[in-house]
């Protein structure tokens, strides 16, 4: 990807939500990042020397900011070993590299004005769609008719950017569909407990006749829904997925 | 003890100024005796010291400071994407290829569309057209402005024509509110070839943002350089995509050099009939080849970038050096003057001797070089009648009169910041001298 650029920003923030889910927020010092909603970046936590040019082992974040700010943000949660590294060794006021950015979700590129979306967010998978959706509410972006987020937690207290959401619960255009597993009520947000309904959500999906379908989560997560997509006649060019590993 | 990395290097470099301070003194014009270039570099000891910084790295393919260059870059002309390669030329053959790219679906462009174009430029604008089997439309171009007739070119328009592509001449920007308007009226691709127009607006706007995809050159002559280089810009993901893939041998692995699964998915994924988990280092989306620059380059490029402000003004003021100076000799030639709208930041002064002087081009020119004086024509002429183009397909839309008149008529004279206020006024004297001559 062009404009590739590696930067050592400093950590201005760790917000724990809970069991080992992150909300990094980083400093840019210099300029300001260029990036699209939906791309990624790679974080290393190991020493790179610029003079050098070999770039250490990282690893790949959704960006959960939006574009031209002097921040970053990602989320993440604790899983296999370099993330459990990431918990013990990411500190507040030290520096880092990172590199960015990367991917092809942009998701305002598959998105045309008066069309009906669907975002399908697992977890920390809803990061990709969390620029989009503050620009979509600052018009920055193309305006679908009709949005409609899927998000499925495990615990209440797993939802991030509760604010944004309570925000965009109030637009008649947006409709939230949130799965929590452990609850069915968290304040000011239409909940079912549970987790993510797959065939009831891939019959809304298809039976609405959504233009364009989001997916991001977990790799399983995504092969699931869009299996179950194809094998119900949803066209497989509409079905847009976050995928790395 | 011995000195650590750090403390060496700065040593090399803090040498390396002492070496710029000696070998590069300033030398006083001397009238009739100092050459007076058309264009040239203009550096300090920074980009010595740059260059040399990286020469230290032995990074030699693209590393930090292409990356730096690139985000400079489009971040003064505003663009989501800039993409370093070694030429203006061959940014120009990136932009016109990438347009062919799968990516874009339907709209890319395909062998026997047309691509208008024009004659009176440079002929690296004009062979992207050609290779890739696409047809060029010659249209004429207006004298004063030496761009492209608009009128011609609307008229030019037919069911084939999928693309425009034209150079912003001698930094002179076209009527790009004209152009744009039959750009989305014909669903037509624009490239700009902003090669000779870095720094120019158009309605405050950097030119080559508001077409498709735009290039620019930094060869000495430009308005920075790197010696040999280019980019190309854009703010079109795909586009960019496609880009970097034909300049990067054509393969769909993003990663820089010394860096392995930037997509996260190296061993995964399934590239056309290639068996899964393919190595995507070695899947090709592209005919590409491997266009790119050193890091050395880029690094006089981060410096050179950092002046470009103040060439542009010193170019904008020798060009009002020149227009001021040639107003008493309108009798003999036609002036140049920028596109409404737009503030040039001009490549160099274009001139054309009229129809009824006492003296053709050749023999003003001619007689400047004796004097030391370096002119250009400009560039190709009139690009059809070279030789390289007698026989290739293409489609002339009128007789190219003005072409035709420029490709004997005119030449420019240089605006680079290297130019002083005394060789242009030299300059303005030797010329007043000639024409005098020639008229008594």
């Amino acid at each position: 990807m062009p404009v590739i650029t590696k930067i050592n920003a400093i950590i201005k923030s760790i917000r724990r939500y809970s069991e080992g889910i992150y909300l990094i927020e980083f400093i840019v010092p210099k300029r300001n990042t260029r990036f699209k909603a939906g791309q990624f970046l790679h974080l290393t936590l190991d020493e790179f020397d610029p003079t050098t040019g070999f770039w250490p082992e990282s690893r790949v974040f959704s960006i959960a900011s939006e574009p031209k700010q002097d921040k970053l943000e990602i989320i993440y949660s604790v899983k296999g070993k370099y993330t459990k590294r990431m918990e013990s060794e990411l500190c507040e006021g030290k520096e880092y590299w990172l590199k960015l950015p990367y991917g092809d979700f942009i998701v305002d590129n598959y998105i045309e004005n008066e069309s009906r979306v669907a975002f399908i967010a697992g977890g920390t998978g809803i990061s990709p769609f969390v620029p989009y959706l503050k620009q979509y509410l600052k018009g920055e972006v193309n305006k679908p008719k009709t949005i409609k987020l899927y998000y499925g937690v495990r615990k209440a207290s797993m939802i991030i950017y509760k604010n944004l959401l309570i925000e965009l619960s109030r637009y008649t255009n947006i409709e939230l569909e949130i799965y929590c597993e452990n609850t069915n009520s968290i304040e000011q947000l239409p909940v079912k407990k549970g987790m993510f309904n797959i065939s009831n959500i891939v019959n809304g999906i298809v039976e609405s006749d959504y233009d364009k379908s989001f997916i991001s989560g977990p790799p399983k997560m995504i092969n699931l829904f869009k299996e179950d997509l194809i094998n119900n006649n949803y066209s497989m060019s509409n079905i847009i997925i976050d995928e790395w590993e | 003890m011995g000195k650590s990395e750090n403390e060496l290097r700065n040593q090399i470099l803090s040498l390396v100024a002492d070496y710029y301070k000696e070998r590069y003194k300033h030398n006083s014009f001397i009238p009739g005796e100092s050459p007076i270039r058309y264009a040239g570099r203009v550096f300090d000891e920074k980009e010595l010291k740059s260059l040399v910084d990286s020469s230290l790295d032995f990074w030699l393919t693209e590393g930090r400071y292409a990356e730096e260059f690139q985000a400079e870059f489009a971040d003064f002309v505003d663009a989501d994407y800039a993409i370093l390669t070694n030429s203006g030329s061959s940014a120009n053959l990136l932009a016109l290829s990438s347009l062919t790219s799968h990516l874009l679906g339907d709209r890319k462009l395909s062998p026997g569309d047309e691509v208008i174009t024009v004659a009176a430029g440079f002929p690296t604008t004009v062979n992207p057209i050609i290779q890739n089997n696409l047809i060029p439309v010659f249209v004429d171009v207006e004298i004063g402005t030496y761009n492209v007739d608009v009128t011609e070119l609307e008229a030019a328009i037919t069911s084939k024509t999928k693309a425009i592509m034209l150079a912003h001449t001698l930094g002179n920007p076209y009527n790009l509110a004209e152009i744009m308007e039959l750009v989305e009226k014909h669903d037509l691709w624009l490239i700009e070839d902003c090669c000779d127009a870095l720094g120019s607006t158009y309605n405050g706007q950097h030119v080559g943002t508001f077409g498709h995809v735009a290039t620019c050159s930094f060869y000495p002559a430009h308005h920075i350089t790197i010696g040999e280089g280019g980019m190309v810009f854009t703010n079109d993901d795909d586009i960019a995509r496609a880009v970097t893939s034909i300049r990067d041998w054509g393969r769909d692995c993003y990663c820089k050099g010394g860096e392995n699964n930037t997509c996260g998915k190296r061993f995964t994924g399934q590239y056309g009939e290639l068996p899964v988990g393919y190595d995507h280092k070695y899947v090709y989306s592209h005919i590409g080849y491997n266009l790119k620059v050193t890091d050395m380059q880029a690094a006089i490029g981060v410096e050179q970038l950092k002046k470009l402000p103040g060439f542009i003004q010193k170019r904008k003021e020798n060009y009002i050096a020149w227009e001021e100076g040639f107003q008493e000799m309108k009798d003999y030639f036609i002036l140049p003057y920028a596109t409404g709208n737009s503030d040039p930041s001009w490549f160099a002064y274009p001139i054309t001797v009229k129809q009824n002087a006492p003296f053709t081009r050749t023999e003003i020119t001619d007689y400047l070089a004796s004097k030391k004086i370096e002119t250009r024509n400009l560039f190709a002429g009139n690009m059809v009648k070279q030789l390289a183009y007698l026989d290739i397909k293409k489609e002339i839309k009128s007789e190219l009169q003005n072409t035709d008149f420029i490709m004997t008529n005119t030449f420019f004279l240089g605006t680079y910041p290297g130019l002083e206020r005394e060789m242009i006024s030299y300059t303005l004297s030797v010329i007043k001298d000639f024409i005098r001559d020639k008229i008594s």
